[in-house]
Order: C-alpha cells, then structure tokens, then sequence
C-alpha cells in the first residue's frame, strides 16, 4: 500500500472518472455496492468486475497500482472460501471482496482526498473531518521521516532474514515514530489552534453534480439492468 | 451500528477535550504507516492495543476507526465490513485500555502493558472466530439456497463444524505468529518510549 502513489494519482491524474463530481462518483460506489451485496449470481459479479476494469483501463488508471489492492480483501475472503468448500459461493465471496475493492480504490484514485474526505465525513459531526484531515496529513510527515529511519537502518543492519534481532529493531523504529509523531502533534496542534482549530476547520464541500457525471448515471443504469436480468 | 455508535460516544468525548484531538490523529497514521513495516513474517502488526492504552479505550478506538475507514477507502481492508472490521480491532484498543487502567496503569509499566494485550489480543481473536462463526452459518444457508437443497442433511456431515474446525485451522498459525509479534512489540515499544521518555505512560489524559 503505497498511500504517496495513490495520492499523487488521485490529484494530478487526467481522466474522465476525476472529471466527474465526487459527489457522483460516492453515489456510483454506493450504488455498485448495494448492487453487489444483494446478488449471489457470480456471472453478474464477474459482468461488473469486468465493467470496473474496463473503466479503470478507459481512465488509464495503472493496473499494477490497482489490481494489488483489489487481492488483499480477496485472500482474506479466500479463506472464507475456502473453509466453506463449495466452489459457487466461494467465488461469489472472493468476487464480491475484490469487485468492492476495486470500486473504492478506483473513486480513490481520481478524486481529490480532500474532497473524497469531505464528503465521506458530511453525515459525521464536525470533529470527524478535522480527524481524518489531521490523520492524512500526519501520514505523509510520519510516512517521510519513517522511510529515512528504515532506510537508515537497513543500511546498518543489510538485508536479513527473521530475527529477534530483527523484531526489536523494527520495534525501536515503532517506538521512534510514536515520540516523533506525539511531539510533532503538539506542535501541530499549537500551529493549527492559530489557524482555528477548535472553532473547527472549514471543510470544503462541492454538493454540484456535472455532466461528465451522466456517464456515471448511465453506468449505474447498466449495471442495473445487468443486476436485474443476470 | 455498534461501531458507530462507539465512534458518536468517543467524537462526543473528544469534542469537549479537543486538545486530544492530534494525539488521536497522529495515533491513527502511526497504526497505519506500521502496518507497512515489514516484520519478515506472514502478517503485520496493528498495534490497537497499544493505541487503546496509550490513548485511552475510546480515543483507541476511534483511532482504530480512523485506520480501517482509509484503509477501506483504498480498497486495502474491505469497503463493505468497515463496521466489523473495526469492532473486531477496536475491541483490542477497549479491552487493552479498560484493562491497562484497571490493573493500575503505568505503576507496573512492562507487566500491565503485557496481560493488557494479551488479553485485549484473545478476545478479539475470540471475535473474529465468533464472528466467523455467524457468517459460517449464513454461508452454510447461501450454499443450501443455491443448490435448493441442504448439503447438512445429504451428506450427513456437519457442514457449520466443518466451516468453523477449516477456518479455525487455517487461521491458527497465522494468528498465533500474530499474537506474538503484537505483543513483542507492543512490549519493546512500550519499552523503548518509556526509555526515552519516562513516566510518559503517567500521562493521565487518556479517555
């Protein structure tokens, strides 16, 4: 999970899907969801995980970026899968984890975070969207220093197998991070107060639907009919 | 809905207690960034036990929530089972911390810290296995509808003890590997932060 690339990709990728009103695009996710959590016909799952791809390759979202993301709930469902030996529904668990997977990671990849977090935080009293702003924010100043340090100690230790040693020395990189982060989320939390923190922070919210998004319209009527009739 | 409830009650909290709030943050992105740390083992550690003492049991688990929500949203932990998903971690962060402070909190810093987890660690691996448990049997319902028939009965075998003893199998080893690389570390980076910091677990302003 390399949150930099995602990030990098969300707001500087040229696409029709970052086109689109993120608005749309959480009510598209919302929709393909109840679409696939109410179905266990597995040709209608593989019909819109094909679907995902074909709007993911449309918007020249990289494959190697997304598709690992996709397989991390899909071995997890696997092992569901698996403990219930019958290959039909087992597909449709491990189809269904990957498919939703797919749809958040793709609305993930073209939309601004900020935005993406506004509106996700919108039902939420205030304090959750200064929280999720906070925390992605601290991510990439943790994430910076953390990188430097593994890199440091790589560099000391070279490359080695499972250890103790190894544990420890990991553990020491945790311990590091979290005095850094607590003292960077005090001054963090100086510097913001002067910037209105505690009168909570101005999330930016765009409600305004586009015409980009009639694409998204038509999609969600496809995958509809497909749910309907498959 | 337990989850979101749990999560109203902490952001109820934590708005009265605002100076909290970046501890909480930066919590969450240390959580999420260990995660990526490679142990060169088959897992990775989550540290929401820590995260519960540290924090306190709520703040914990509205910092676990915060994790599993972006996690989520990048298609990493599963979009559709963020509730579960984060009663099942943040139960770790609630027992922990409940634990921690019951036991006395920093007084027997490494001691507490270590039953703390451990406990906080099985009963959320008893969760998991519960929870698995109920979703066995609605898969064993999804398999009957699907062949119009139930399988228990035509095979004479049970099927909901059979889904529970394989998933049980597979996820043993890969919890037990878990269960101690967690509390390792939870033990060394208590360890190491008291170290640099002393009587910082002393803090008092946990929630």
């Amino acid at each position: 999970m390399n949150l930099a690339t995602l990030d990098n990709l969300a707001v500087n990728h040229r696409c029709w899907l970052q086109r689109c009103s993120t608005l749309a695009k959480v009510l598209f996710a919302a929709a393909v969801l109840t679409f696939l959590l109410t179905t266990m016909s597995l040709p209608f799952i593989a019909g819109l995980a094909a679907l995902l791809l074909v709007i993911a390759l449309s918007n020249r979202l990289p494959l190697a970026v997304l598709l690992p993301l996709a397989l991390i709930p899909m071995i997890f469902a696997g092992i569901f899968a698996f403990s219930i030996r019958d290959w039909a529904v087992g597909l449709t668990v491990i189809g269904r984890a990957g498919t939703a997977a797919l749809i958040a990671a793709e609305v993930f990849m073209t939309t601004a975070p900020v935005h993406l977090l506004g509106v996700i935080s919108a039902p939420m009293p205030e304090i959750f969207g200064e929280l999720i702003y906070f925390t992605y924010r601290s991510l990439f100043l943790l994430a910076g220093s953390l990188d430097n340090t593994l890199k440091a100690v790589r560099l000391r230790r070279g490359k080695e197998k499972f250890s103790f040693a190894r544990v420890r020395a990991t553990a020491q990189v945790y311990g590091m991070t979290l005095v850094r982060a607590w003292d960077m989320a005090g001054r963090q939390y100086d510097l913001l107060r002067l910037r209105g923190l505690g009168q909570g922070l101005k999330i930016s919210r765009d409600w305004h639907l586009r015409s980009s998004d009639l694409i998204l319209l038509a999609a969600i009527l496809l995958i509809g009919m497909g749910w309907y009739f498959v | 809905m337990a989850t979101l409830a749990i999560v109203l009650l902490a952001l109820g909290r934590l708005r009265g207690q605002r100076r909290l709030l970046p501890a909480v943050a930066v919590m969450a992105a240390v959580a999420l960034v260990a995660m990526n740390i490679p142990l060169g083992l088959p897992v990775h550690i989550n540290l929401a036990a820590l995260a519960g003492i540290i924090l306190g049991p709520l703040n914990g688990f509205l910092a676990i929530f915060i994790v599993n929500l972006l996690t989520s949203l990048i298609g990493h932990g599963g979009v559709t089972v963020l509730g579960i998903n984060s009663l099942l971690v943040g139960s770790e962060a609630l027992v922990a911390g409940l634990l921690f402070k019951g036991l006395g909190g920093a007084k027997r810093l490494l001691p507490n810290i270590a039953l703390s987890v451990l406990v906080a660690l099985l009963v959320s691996t008893l969760l998991v296995v519960s929870t698995a448990g109920l979703a066995g049997r609605e898969l064993e319902d999804w398999v009957a509808h699907v062949h119009g028939h139930d399988p228990l009965v035509e095979t004479g075998h049970d099927h909901e003890s059979g889904f529970l003893k394989t998933f049980v199998t597979i996820i043993a080893p890969l919890v037990a590997v878990w269960m101690a690389a967690e509390l390792a570390v939870s033990l060394l980076v208590a360890g190491y932060v008291n170290k640099v910091k002393g009587g910082w677990f002393d803090r008092g302003d946990s929630v």
